[in-house]
């Protein structure tokens, strides 16, 4: 089989000509450099993603805190995932960094806030 | 209430919060940042997506932690941050009206100013796209901040009109939410976000993109019911007889940015009218002496990691202006900056030749899509450098570095001075 | 409830007539089908004060149009409302023009206009030194001006109920019944925008079984059809759409006046003109409208105004243009105002067909419709105490001196706050809007009212904040905060719940 993989490793933007069948990739043509190769191979053979989105958050100025994953994860995991993170609510104050959720969804990754949210003395 | 600084930064996002550290750690006493938001960041704030920060800091961050990293660091410091603070109006001298919750109305005074401002988005006003005056219309910014911030969902059915990159970052935020994004419509025939959203953001979930296509009405009472959309020919003008109707309850625009200058023009400094921003020198000096601009105010850039650079550097020339080190290049031979074959734009637009030892990257955007092109700099038709550029995509900004000390051989003892041609090699 | 004069139509001309109406003792209400005033041809007009030199002699048209333009300074004085009497050309580019332009003096002089002159280039041009070079001549009328339009509506609403007047909004009139020489109106509930506000909600007794000895039908496009449901057919209103686009401040700050161009066979032309906030505005062209409430712009229209209103004006950027907008207008096919009890139904008045110049026309209207209601039924003026034929309005932030910013600053809290940077709006004036008596329930309201949303960046930074500050002092949920009408809301669900 034939593919042609645009690269967002850097704002360069290669397209990468892979040919490969079930046992794996038989060749790879347009990547400038090694890392071209990694993102390539990663796409064709197990497609990941970092899910950013945002978890209710109580007694914050705002409803909504953002988060990620800690890693990325398998791009057939973003909607089990979402569904995890729509379903969580944690209280302020969260700190960037602070885990929300262990392992969601058997990925290994951590879901971490990535905002610093104070508690709110009027809400 | 009147308060005085040595220098005052206005905007308190990355380029404001870059430019900032940069002057204090450079020793620069009283610096105050003022910022019109509850907290600093700026636009980072509610861009909750990765990407950003792999120049700055080798790593992928969210749009929060990128921001983070900055406004925590400047909590250790004795910067002055006001904030919820508006300035309304400023004046050439560099004095700045402002109110904010705390101090009411304050006149500051300044000895040096970085404008940080950014930018806005292009409404559909601007745009004049004809038909119904509805709700459920929302440049694709806004939308962000209501789902990112808020957590309020614009709607359920949605079309983007214009491939930028917050409306493409918003097809899969929205996507994610539940929200069915039936298409995103591009006039250009090519897209006008970074290609790794165009992957990421569309691609991974099938969201089709319509190049050489645009609305051309939008339809409803109350709220958008739907838009037409049609093809466009090479003049950009619809053709007839193309016109599909697309059922959606939202319309996000994503169509351009355009930098924050009212106050800029109102301190009567000069403007570059391709850019939108301020006409800036190689120390990103406006043509009003002691006024630095950087970041998105002065021209709107791709990755917030230029930014972050420009704000630094327009810190570093801040400081030289307070400790009266660089006005005198006003006496020096002064030559100016023009694109040429295929660029759009060039930045900075004129330079003093001050300094026979200093490098100067001089940053540029093209006017169309190049790949594997040489970019060249010419004065006086002689060539005086050289890069090879893979891809050159007018959304995509590029730069190539030049010698001052090249200039000064070029131009016979400052008589006679011609303009530095920035060019696409033909 | 039982009131002793209904108003149907709470655009301009309703509203000034109830504010008219409110010094005398009589129950009142006005009935609009819409969230707010101001939201159909007043809303979407080009706010001219003309002088009154085109209206053909001897109509209502030419009567009213003159002695409300010599009313509207006074009237906007007593209500806040800017109006700036900045003077009007008519621009001639050759021989034809120039001998149109002698018969609209002619004309001019005729219906009592003063202070008109045909006047030459050079005087033009001083003037205004981006009106197209070749002109020749210019119909000069010192006694013309601007507006704001729904300004004027909103104020003298606020009037009206300051004085004691019902406004029943989401209110739509759905029948007329005579019976004993009392009118029966049935209604129905458009919205509930009105109901669920906190502030003033509208108290459902004040629209259940209405009962009323006198209906002004002042329904612009639609009042053919309330004139319908009492047996009166004797007019037809057809709908025309006028286009505008509107520009940034800095292009109104390079025109001085309103200029027009030399009517034809063919039209009226498209006008050049600064709005009182300072914007510029060019418009209207004019295409009958398929549906009365059909106010989407078309881009060969918008196209053709831009072409028309450069043959006049050469400093047009369109790059600086910040929004397109139409409205209807009423237009009779009578040719003339319809301001007379109905010869079809007692204690009906219709006050109909108010096309250009009904805006400038609307305050002398008011004081003439005010008569006929006296002719009808016998009214005793309140006394002096109890009411008011003035509004004051606190000064905009954006207006003052920075010495009075300063002060204003000092004293209010919610005057730190500024909420539309495009033009400096404070919440303060977004809290009064909202409270105003006439008060804003919606996203639109608090942008006619205040200005918040109608600068270039179009409410792109403030509509989250203005949405919010509603949404608290309304009580109004944030996703039920409509744009206009109830079936505008801006937003849907929360995402997270």
């Amino acid at each position: 089989m034939k593919k042609d993989i645009i690269c967002i490793v850097c704002p360069k933007g290669c397209t990468i000509h892979v040919d490969y069948d079930e046992t794996g990739i038989k060749s790879m043509e347009g990547y400038s450099c090694k890392r071209g190769i990694d993102y390539a191979t990663a796409e064709i053979l197990s497609p990941t993603r970092v899910i950013t989105s945002s978890v209710k958050i109580k007694n914050a100025k705002y409803t909504v805190c953002p988060v990620k994953t800690s890693c990325p994860v398998s791009k057939d995991k973003i909607q089990e995932v979402m569904k995890n993170i729509c379903c969580v609510q944690v209280q302020a104050p969260v700190k960037q960094g602070d885990v929300i959720i262990k392992d969601v969804c058997g990925t290994g990754a951590d879901i971490i806030a990535t905002q610093t949210l104070e508690k709110e003395k009027k809400v | 209430m009147v308060k005085e600084f040595n220098l005052v930064i206005i905007g308190g996002g990355p380029a404001g919060m870059a430019a900032a550290l940069e002057a204090y750690a450079l020793g620069i006493k009283d610096i105050a940042i003022l910022e019109r938001d509850d907290s600093l960041g700026g636009i980072l704030k509610q861009c909750i997506h990765n990407g950003f920060g792999l120049h700055v800091f080798k790593e992928e961050l969210t749009g929060p932690e990128y921001a983070l990293r900055f406004s925590e660091k400047i909590k250790e410091t004795d910067i002055t941050v006001l904030l919820n603070t508006m300035v309304i109006n400023a004046e050439k001298n560099k004095t700045l009206y402002a109110v904010n919750p705390d101090f009411g109305f304050m006149t500051i005074k300044a000895k040096a100013v970085v404008l940080a401002m950014g930018c806005r988005e292009r409404s559909r006003g601007a745009l004049r796209i004809p038909g119904a005056n509805v709700a459920g219309i929302f440049t694709a910014g806004t939308a962000q901040r209501f789902v990112n911030m808020e957590g309020i969902l614009p709607g359920t059915k949605a079309v983007i009109l214009g491939s930028g990159d917050i409306g493409l970052i918003m097809a899969r935020r929205m996507t994610l939410e539940g929200i069915k994004v039936l298409g995103v419509y591009e006039i250009m025939d090519y897209p006008g976000g970074l290609t790794r959203n165009i992957v990421q953001c569309l691609d991974d979930f099938n969201i089709p993109l319509h190049l050489s296509t645009t609305i051309v009405k939008i339809h409803g009472i109350g709220r958008v019911t739907g838009v037409t959309t049609a093809k466009v020919d090479k003049n950009m003008m619809p053709i007839k007889g193309t016109e599909e109707y697309v059922e959606c309850d939202t319309l996000l625009l994503s169509v351009g940015l355009i930098p924050e200058n009212e106050l800029t023009e109102q301190m009567g400094v000069g403007m570059y009218q391709v850019t939108g921003g301020a006409y800036v020198d190689q120390d990103l000096e406006t043509d009003t002496e002691g006024i630095f601009a950087c970041g998105n105010v002065l021209h709107v850039h791709d990755l917030v990691d230029y930014v972050t650079m420009e704000g630094q550097k327009a810190a570093r020339s801040a400081k030289a202006y307070i400790e009266e080190s660089i006005e005198q290049k006003k006496t020096k031979p002064e030559i100016k900056v023009v694109p040429g074959n295929g660029l759009r734009y060039v930045l900075p637009q004129h330079i003093y030749l001050k300094d026979n030892d200093e490098k100067i990257k001089v940053f540029f955007r093209s006017k169309a899509r190049y790949k594997d092109i040489v970019v060249r700099a010419l004065i006086n038709d002689e060539v005086i450098a050289k890069k090879k550029v893979i891809r050159l995509i007018p959304s995509e900004m590029e730069s190539i570095e030049i010698k001052v000390s090249d200039l000064f051989i070029q131009t016979d003892n400052g008589i006679n001075l011609k303009d530095l041609v920035i060019e696409v090699e033909q | 409830m039982n009131y002793d004069i209904c108003i149907i139509g709470a655009g301009v001309v309703g509203s000034l007539i109830a504010r008219q109406l409110s010094k005398y003792k009589v129950r009142i209400a006005v009935i609009e089908r819409n969230v707010d005033v101001s939201m159909d041809a007043t809303g979407a007009n080009s706010g001219i004060v003309h002088s009154g030199y085109d209206a053909k002699i001897g109509t209502k048209k030419a009567r009213f149009n003159v002695e409300g333009c010599n009313m509207m300074p006074k009237l906007c004085e007593d209500l806040s409302v800017k109006c700036k009497m900045i003077g009007s050309f008519v621009l001639a580019f050759d021989k034809e023009d120039e001998k149109v332009l002698q018969q609209l003096y002619d004309n001019g002089i005729q219906n009592g206009v003063t202070g008109m002159a045909i006047v030459d280039k050079d005087f033009i041009l001083e003037k205004e030194p981006y009106v197209n070079p070749l002109v020749t001549k210019a119909l000069y009328a010192k006694n013309a001006g601007i507006v704001s339009p729904y300004k004027l509506n909103i104020a003298a609403m606020d009037n009206a109920i300051m004085n004691g007047v019902t406004f029943l909004r989401e209110t739509k009139v759905t029948g007329i019944e005579k019976k004993d020489g009392l009118f029966h109106i049935s209604v129905d509930v458009t919205g509930d925008i009105c109901s669920m506000s906190k502030v003033d909600p509208i108290k459902e007794a004040d629209r259940t079984d209405i009962t009323t000895k006198i209906v002004i039908n002042c329904a612009g496009a639609h009042a053919d059809e309330i004139s319908h449901i009492v047996g009166d057919d004797s007019f037809k209103i057809i709908p025309r759409r006028g286009e505008y686009i509107l520009f940034d401040k800095t292009e109104g700050s390079r025109i001085n006046t309103v200029l027009f161009q030399t009517p034809t066979d063919k039209g009226k032309g498209i006008l050049v003109t600064p709005t009182v906030d300072g914007n510029l505005m060019i418009g209207p062209d004019a295409t009958v409208a398929q549906d009365k409430d059909d106010k989407c712009t078309n881009s060969d229209n918008l196209d053709y105004v831009y072409k028309t209103a450069t043959q006049s004006y050469t400093g047009l950027n369109m790059k600086k243009s910040i929004t397109v907008f139409a409205g209807i207008r009423a237009t009779p096919n009578t040719s003339d105002f319809i301001i007379e009890e109905s010869s079809k139904c007692r204690n009906f008045i219709n006050v109909a067909g108010i096309e250009s110049p009904g805006l400038t026309a609307s305050p002398a209207i008011a004081v003439y419709v005010e008569s006929i209601v006296k002719s009808l039924v016998e009214m005793k003026e309140k006394e002096k105490d109890e009411y008011t034929m003035t509004v004051k309005h606190d000064k905009p932030f954006s207006e003052m001196t920075n010495e009075e910013k300063e002060k204003a600053c000092s004293s209010d809290e919610l005057c730190r706050k500024i909420i539309c940077r495009c033009e400096t709006v404070s919440e303060k004036e977004i809290v009064a809007a909202i409270y105003a008596p006439c008060g804003a329930r919606t996203v639109d309201g608090v942008k006619k009212r205040t200005r918040a949303g109608m600068g270039r960046c179009q409410g792109g930074f403030c509509s989250p904040h203005v949405m919010r500050i509603l949404s608290e002092h309304t009580g109004i949920p944030i996703n039920r905060i409509a744009k206009a009408n109830a079936n505008s809301c801006i937003l849907g669900r929360y995402s997270r719940g």
